[in-house]
Formats: C-alpha cells, sequence, structure tokens
C-alpha cells in the first residue's frame, strides 16, 4: 500500500455550460485508489459522484461538459492528457465502468455473448487481426471468423465466472430475456472480461432488489478477491459502502467532505453531512420516534453558496465558513475532514497517506 | 413478432401480392409468350443506351382477351400479357433501386447528423432542407428537358428528392437512441465512434426505417408510373405499366384491356405494398398494436 497509488486524482474542476448558467459540478476533487482496494464515493445524489467517474473516464458530453484543470493520474500517466484514440485502449482493458441501470445498458438488439466478446474483440483480438499481413480476403474473413469464436468461447468462460448457471444458453440469449440480476451479472463479466485494473462501479445494485443486491455485493468482493481488481463504488446505500469498502469518500456539492477508513468514518464521523448522513439511517436495535434529518436540500451548483458549500444546512455553521471554502485536513491517521471545526486540531495528528490528499487540495 | 403479423389478414395479403410480384419478374421469361429485344441506340447527347423493342404484329392489333393473349392486345398488336409481365420487371428496379439508393444516403447523412450533432447537424440538415424543397415532378421534368427521356434519369431525379425522408427520419431515431445507456456502456468499453454509431446506434432504428421503406416502394412505383405517363419516364414502345396506361387511353373506350391490366398491375402492386408496410408497422410499434 506504500507504493504510488493506482489512480490519482487531483483538483479535478468540471463544469457543465448550459442554458441556465455554468452548473459547476466538480470545484476541487481530490483523491486516490490504491491498487487492489475497494473505494466508496457517497453523497446525495447530484453532488457530483458520477461526474468524477465520468470524468476520469473522459465520457463527460462535451459540450456542454468542460474538465476545466485537474489531473487524474493512472498508472502514472494523466489521463486528461490522453488523446481519445488512448483512451479507446484504456477503457474497457483497464478502467471498465459497471451502470446504475442493467435494464438499459445492454445493447437490446445483439445477444449477450455477442457484446461480451465485443469487448474482448476490441481490445484482445481486433490487434492480433492486424498483425496478420494477408491480403487474400477469403483467408482474412476465414481467420476473423474463427477470432469471432474465440471470442465468444471466452465470453462463455466470463459469463461462467459470475455464476450465471448455464452460460451457454445465456450467451445466446437477447438482454430482454434475463432477470434484473442476471443483467447486472451479465454486465460485470462484460467489464471484467478484459481484466481491467480498475472497476467504477456507478451504483450497481440500487436499480436491484434487496436479496439480488447482496449477491452481487458477494459477487463482486469474491471478484475482487480473485484478480485484485481495485473496485471504486458510487452510491448513496451506506449499506454497500459498510459491507464492502476499505476506504470511503463522502462528497457534498463537488467537494470531497470526508475521506478515510470506513470504520473510522461509520465510528467517528466529524464532518456535520457525514453525522447528518449516518444518522439518518433507521436503527433496528434502537427504538426512534423520528429520524434526523439534514435539513434543506442539495445547493444550486449553478449558484452555490459561498464558503463551505455545506453551511446553510450546517447547524455548526460559524462566520468563517459563509467566508472562504474549508482544506482537506488530517485528523487522526488515515482520516480526513474538510471542515473549519477542525482547522485547530489540523496538525495535532499526522496520518500517513492522506497528507497527500490534503496537501493536493490544500493548494486550491 | 412474426405471429402477430401472421395474425394479420391484410399484411398477409400484402405479403402475398408482394411475393407474386417478385415471382413474376424473376420467371417472366417463362410466364410471357412474346419476349421484347434489346437493342443499342445512340441518343442527340452521344452516348448509347440500351432500349427495349417489341416486334410488331399489325395483323393482330387491338384483339380482346383469349386464351392466345390472356390481356388482349394492343394496337401494334403486341401481347398486353407479356408486356404487363416484362413491366414488373421495370417497376420492380426502379422501385428497389430508388428506395435502396435513398436509404443509403439517408441513413449515412442522418446518422453522421444525428451522433455528432453541432454545426455537422445544422450543415446537413440544412442541406437536407434544401433538397426537400425540390418538387420530384419539376425535377424530373427538368432532367428529362436537360439529358433526354429515360427511366434512367427519372430514377435519378426521384432519388435527389427521396433521401431526404429517409436522413430526417435516421437523424431522430439516432437522437433518442444516442442518449440510452448501452451507448454510454458501448463508450466505456473503448468502442470507437463509427462502432457506435454503425454497430450500436443504427441496428436499433430499423424498425421504423424498414416500414419506411415498404411503404415508400409503393409511392415510388406509384410516382414512377405517373411521370411515364405524363411522358417524361419511359421512352415509347417501353413495357412500362405507366407508359402502357398514357397510349392505351387514346383506345380506352374500344379496347378496354389495353388500359386495364397495367393499372391494375400498379394497383395491386401498391396496394401489397401498402398492406405490407402497414402490417410491419403495427408489429414494430407496440403503441399501435391491439
Amino acid at each position: 500500500m506504500e507504493e504510488d497509488p493506482l489512480l490519482s486524482i487531483c483538483d479535478l474542476k468540471t463544469y457543465f455550460y448550459t442554458y441556465e448558467g455554468v452548473v459547476k459540478a466538480l470545484e476541487a476533487t481530490s483523491f486516490d485508489i490504491w491498487k487492489g482496494e475497494t473505494f466508496g464515493l457517497i453523497g446525495e445524489t447530484g453532488c457530483g459522484k458520477s461526474v468524477t467517474a465520468l470524468s476520469v473516464m473522459k465520457l463527460i458530453p462535451q459540450p456542454p461538459g468542460k474538465i476545466l484543470s485537474g489531473t487524474v493520474f493512472f498508472k502514472g500517466e494523466d489521463l486528461l492528457k490522453k488523446s481519445e484514440k488512448e483512451m479507446q485502449k484504456i477503457r474497457g482493458d483497464e478502467i471498465s465502468m459497471i451502470f446504475q441501470e442493467p435494464m438499459t445498458a445492454l445493447n437490446p438488439v445483439y445477444s449477450i455473448g455477442h457484446q461480451i466478446a465485443e469487448v474482448i474483440l476490441l481490445h484482445e483480438m481486433f490487434p492480433e487481426i492486424s498483425k496478420e499481413k494477408t491480403i487474400n480476403p477469403w483467408k482474412k474473413r476465414k481467420i476473423k471468423k474463427m477470432i469471432q469464436k474465440k471470442a465468444f468461447e471466452k465470453a462463455i468462460e466470463a459469463l461462467d465466472m459470475v455464476k450465471i448457471s448455464d452460460p451457454k444458453k445465456v450467451a445466446r440469449q437477447y438482454p430482454h430475456e434475463l432477470s434484473g440480476g442476471m443483467r447486472q451479472r451479465a454486465m460485470i463479466a462484460m467489464m471484467l472480461a478484459c481484466n481491467p485494473d480498475l472497476l467504477i462501479a456507478d451504483e450497481p445494485t440500487t436499480a436491484l432488489d434487496v436479496t439480488v443486491q447482496a449477491q452481487i455485493i458477494d459477487l463482486m468482493k469474491e471478484l475482487q478477491n480473485r484478480k485484485g481488481t481495485a473496485i471504486w463504488i458510487i452510491t448513496h446505500n451506506l449499506g454497500v459502502i459498510a459491507e464492502m469498502c476499505d476506504r470511503v469518500g463522502v462528497m457534498y456539492a463537488g467537494y470531497i467532505v470526508e475521506i478515510g477508513k470506513t470504520e473510522k468514518i461509520f465510528e467517528n464521523p466529524d464532518h456535520p453531512y457525514t453525522r447528518g448522513l449516518l444518522k439518518s439511517i433507521p436503527r433496528i436495535m434502537e427504538e426512534q420516534k423520528r429520524l434526523d434529518i439534514i435539513p434543506g436540500n442539495v445547493p444550486n451548483l449553478i449558484e452555490p453558496p459561498e464558503g463551505c458549500r455545506f453551511h446553510p444546512r450546517c447547524r455548526y455553521s460559524r462566520d468563517i465558513c459563509a467566508k472562504c471554502p474549508p482544506n482537506l485536513t488530517v485528523v487522526e491517521e488515515d482520516h480526513c475532514v474538510a471542515c473549519h471545526l477542525y482547522e485547530e486540531v489540523k496538525y495535532s495528528k499526522v496520518g500517513s497517506k492522506e497528507k497527500n490528499d490534503a496537501g493536493a487540495s490544500c493548494k486550491s | 413478432m412474426v405471429h402477430l403479423f401472421r395474425r394479420s389478414l391484410l399484411s398477409m395479403i400484402g405479403l402475398t401480392l408482394i411475393i407474386i410480384l417478385l415471382l413474376v419478374a424473376l420467371f417472366a421469361p417463362f410466364l410471357a409468350s412474346q419476349h421484347p429485344s434489346y437493342v443499342e441506340v445512340s441518343t442527340e447527347q452521344g452516348t448509347t443506351r440500351v432500349e427495349e423493342r417489341w416486334e410488331i404484329h399489325f395483323d393482330q392489333k387491338l384483339l380482346p382477351p383469349s386464351a392466345d393473349h390472356l390481356f388482349g392486345t394492343d394496337d401494334y398488336g403486341r401481347d398486353i400479357f407479356s408486356m404487363v409481365v416484362y413491366g414488373s420487371q421495370t417497376s420492380l428496379r426502379i422501385c428497389l433501386l430508388v428506395v435502396f439508393i435513398a436509404t443509403i444516403i439517408g441513413v449515412i447523412l442522418g446518422g453522421l447528423a444525428g451522433y455528432f450533432g453541432g454545426a455537422l447537424d445544422e450543415i446537413l440538415m440544412r442541406i437536407t432542407d434544401v433538397f426537400l424543397a425540390i418538387p420530384y415532378l419539376i425535377l424530373a421534368m427538368a432532367v428529362a428537358a436537360a439529358l433526354g427521356r429515360s427511366i434512367d434519369h427519372i430514377m435519378e431525379a426521384m432519388i435527389i428528392t427521396w433521401w431526404p425522408t429517409y436522413a430526417r427520419l435516421i437523424r431522430g431515431q439516432v437522437l433518442a437512441i444516442r442518449e440510452q445507456q448501452f451507448v454510454e456502456a458501448a463508450r466505456s468499453v473503448g468502442a470507437s465512434n463509427s462502432r457506435i454509431l454503425f454497430r450500436h446506434i443504427l441496428p436499433n432504428s430499423f424498425a421504423p426505417l424498414l416500414v419506411e421503406i415498404t411503404l415508400d416502394l409503393g409511392a415510388v412505383l406509384l410516382v414512377a408510373a405517373g411521370l411515364s405517363f405524363i411522358g417524361l419516364g419511359a421512352s415509347p414502345g417501353t413495357a412500362e405499366w405507366g407508359l402502357m396506361i398514357s397510349e392505351g387511353r387514346t383506345v380506352m373506350f374500344h379496347a378496354w384491356w389495353y388500359v386495364t391490366f397495367p393499372g391494375l398491375a400498379i394497383l395491386l402492386v401498391v396496394l401489397g405494398f401498402n398492406l405490407l408496410g402497414d402490417g410491419l408497422r403495427d408489429v414494430t410499434d407496440p403503441k399501435l398494436r391491439r
């Protein structure tokens, strides 16, 4: 864990230029993901979780979106400086992404096997074909057919890996013939087919029912153990985070407000927003009359509040909160918070790796 | 899909009519009793073109339908049944070529405009608007006047005026499908733009395109026959349904068979394409399902 992080996002700033105004979706987002770990990103709807993921993949629709500044280092290379062609090689091969809606994320006109085979073809087989230097179109066709067959067999193996029973049959079926859980499994098979180093799962379980959610989480955990893939989970389900993640980042209105080891954040949340989030979960063991809520709504990101973006909803808000945005500060080992309440205790305890995060966002 | 289509009587009638048309066109040499010969003639512009010639039998002119001549004969003694049978080849060639080429142009331009959007969309759609503003009749007349009377020329005129419909249809489809998540998923596994457009988006937009094509085949046939009727399309003496009606007009009152059978052929084929198109629309568009 002491080597360089697999993915290092620093001061990422993404805006959307719409007719209503500039949506400041990401202001200065920084965090790292290490090799083989599971990182969770939580926050309310519209706080910029998905935008962060799409920015890393460079899939932000441009226009209206634009990545203004920041760096995204993946295996020591800045993805934001890569061309579209180079990104196409990385997507699906080294970083892949699972989408929220398994119902619509598969193309209805192709069979499951065909779609998984396509990914394998794109990243592993097509380079092979172009190596073959025959001008004979018949021979070329024959090679292509053979390779396609090989890719389809690999697709069946991938389906087997995600524990789909009778993968041979499923590979020939179309998306509408499968249930939601099966489709999400097929999606995971598709995304893991090329053994990526990082898997981004954008609300992978939100659209599924609870029992299937548990199965998918178990499956992802098991595949991670086997393949050593780093998983970055984006969700607003705290249960999923608690179940799966090594580290967690809490996001609010385009900022990371708290980041650290999962246990530390769940046991000892320091940011008022994180506390509010954790308090708003109903607890079975305790008797509670009313759930605590966080007053107000997610701010409009076209005209976000000055200073700390959480201050209008924060019960501890002070004068300074409305003036300048807080920096991520280390409160204990493996635990950083961006809140003015903790500025005083800034250097009392110094963590190890979060120093980078803190240092990175302090510049902004 | 198939069983829904089968249940609808009208679409099955349409399909039957179209299958009959295809069979007649394919086996024309075996069905007809007289056969045209093809000669090369030079045109005023100095080029050559192949023209269809039918043997003339003045002793058999304007005979009513009988066992020898099922549909009777015309004023040059040519067998109308044979001409109607060979006419199906001409008609089919016009419909298929016009619609096929117009579809290809429309799908490519509409697909690019819808997928890439922005300035390209704007430019392509304004070009489309310009072509949409050209009336096919005027263009066909202009082309016929400039290049001479020929089926090829009216086909060119029709392609030029027909593709904008497809371009708009496909653009609309692509705009809608582009926003779906599987397109984003395809992009996230590293598919290139052309791959996403041609392998993921276009196959999803084929259902409305197929309906449009089928309905248009009938419309193109009708327009082509109409242009030939007013003397812009096929050159005289050719077995073309519209032209035959035009020629039979003068003797309509004492030789009813001359105009009736080519007219019936047009009616049945256009009806066939329309019923087929409607049937396809009913099965591909769930909103119209009963």
